[in-house]
């Protein structure tokens, strides 16, 4: 365990970190058909879940990433890659309906129009409720800090 | 009396036709009628395209910032039943709200609302970005949003010194130090030394950005006052007048987010 932690200390040098990080971007930029699919995207994430699953049996790690005004940082560090590679993913399904002479996917459905009632007004209305809820969770589970 | 005909019985009364005037949109032309009649409805027009209903496409993060403003909105006007920002009783008061009130999570919310809403309002710029949607016709609404994003970020600022305690005081030292840095208007900032009148500078420690945000040389009560009334008055409206800004831009400019 503690060979892992030195390797993932030695990893998380912001020299080496920002290093791999940009390669990697530009790796995933260069072939992104080969990185932004349905199976990278689940590895990726499944592997970042187990990281932080398996560090929150470091004390040190749990004080930090459960530190109330910490949390959100925490949510970040999935929200912009999980969104990053969600976006990516739909740039290259709509290359590749370029190349085989298709039109985009969002053009195909820029022809169809719906009624704001129910379709739009529903949808917002299920946002609302199930933001509400995690907003009302969120603040009984963590005691805001001062 | 069945439940059918309670409803039925409801929806004949003079106050429900009064309010409703559509009644149930049960047809395309009431479903149509329904949202050109309500005054919060009529934000959206009555039809959409298929993909600006897609969260695949939308993320659903401006409605979702709008949504976390309504609810700060909400939040932050009762705190503000209880929150007085004076020296003598602002920490005091935290305190308070925190310990004393069984039950009590408006603090939370609005804390934890203020967290999400700069992630969403971040998040529902990348997609823009992502989606190529700051290009023509959409560009002046792209600014527009720029705007408003430094002014959420500046109500988390202010919102920041209002406990008044030690991490919030010197958090916005450090933050307000920066104000010193600003082009023309800080004195340290680069171009403050034109703007002069012979020897004397106008920009100065006593008249420059940072003097007029904290309402002195260093942060203390003045400080503490105009963050409060920035907080709660100030940049909402601001916030507010641009959000309405915003949302007309959006249909004016071809409805959310598609290919044009």
């Amino acid at each position: 365990m503690e060979s892992i932690e030195h390797l993932i200390n030695y990893l998380a040098d912001p020299k080496i970190l920002i290093v791999l990080a940009a390669f990697l971007l530009f790796v995933s930029l260069r072939y992104p058909q080969k990185f932004y699919t349905n199976i990278t995207g689940i590895g990726v994430f499944a592997a970042m879940g187990l990281f932080l699953v398996l560090s929150i049996f470091n004390p040190e790690f749990q004080k930090v990433v459960t530190k109330p005004d910490n949390v959100p940082i925490v949510g970040m560090l999935f929200l912009v890659p999980f969104f990053t590679w969600f976006s990516l993913r739909e740039a290259v399904r709509n290359d590749k309906r370029k190349a085989e002479g298709q039109q985009l996917i969002e053009q195909d459905e820029t022809a169809d129009k719906v009624l704001s009632w129910p379709d739009l007004v529903y949808t917002e209305l299920i946002c609302m409720v199930v933001l509400t809820v995690v907003l009302i969770g969120w603040s009984l589970l963590l005691k805001a800090p001062i | 009396m069945s439940p059918d005909a309670i409803g039925q019985y409801i929806q004949e009364t003079q106050i429900y036709r009064s309010v409703f005037r559509v009644g149930v949109p049960d047809s395309d032309r009431k479903r149509m009628l329904v949202m050109l009649g309500s005054v919060f409805l009529h934000l959206h027009p009555v039809k959409v395209r298929k993909s600006g209903i897609r969260m695949r496409y939308t993320w659903c993060m401006g409605g979702i910032t709008f949504f976390l403003f309504l609810v700060l909105t909400f939040t932050g006007l009762l705190l503000m039943f209880y929150y007085r920002p004076t020296l003598e009783y602002a920490y005091v008061d935290i305190i308070d709200l925190r310990q004393q009130v069984p039950l009590g999570i408006m603090r939370e919310i609005h804390r934890w609302g203020a967290h999400a809403m700069v992630i969403a309002v971040w998040l529902h710029m990348y997609r823009v970005f992502m989606t190529g949607s700051y290009k023509p016709p959409r560009e002046f609404n792209w600014n527009v949003g720029v705007i408003l994003l430094v002014l959420t970020l500046l109500l988390s600022f202010t919102g920041y010194l209002l406990p008044w305690d030690q991490l919030a005081m010197w958090a916005i030292t450090v933050g307000s130090n920066m104000a010193r840095a600003t082009p023309f208007l800080g004195n340290e900032g680069p171009g403050s030394a034109l703007l002069a009148l012979g020897d004397i500078r106008l920009v100065t420690n006593a008249s420059d950005a940072r003097f007029g945000l904290l309402g002195g040389r260093f942060v203390g009560e003045s400080a503490l006052l105009r963050f409060y009334v920035l907080h709660c008055v100030g940049l909402p409206l601001i916030a507010g007048f641009l959000m309405a800004i915003h949302f007309w831009r959006i249909r004016r400019d071809g409805g959310i987010s598609g290919p044009l």
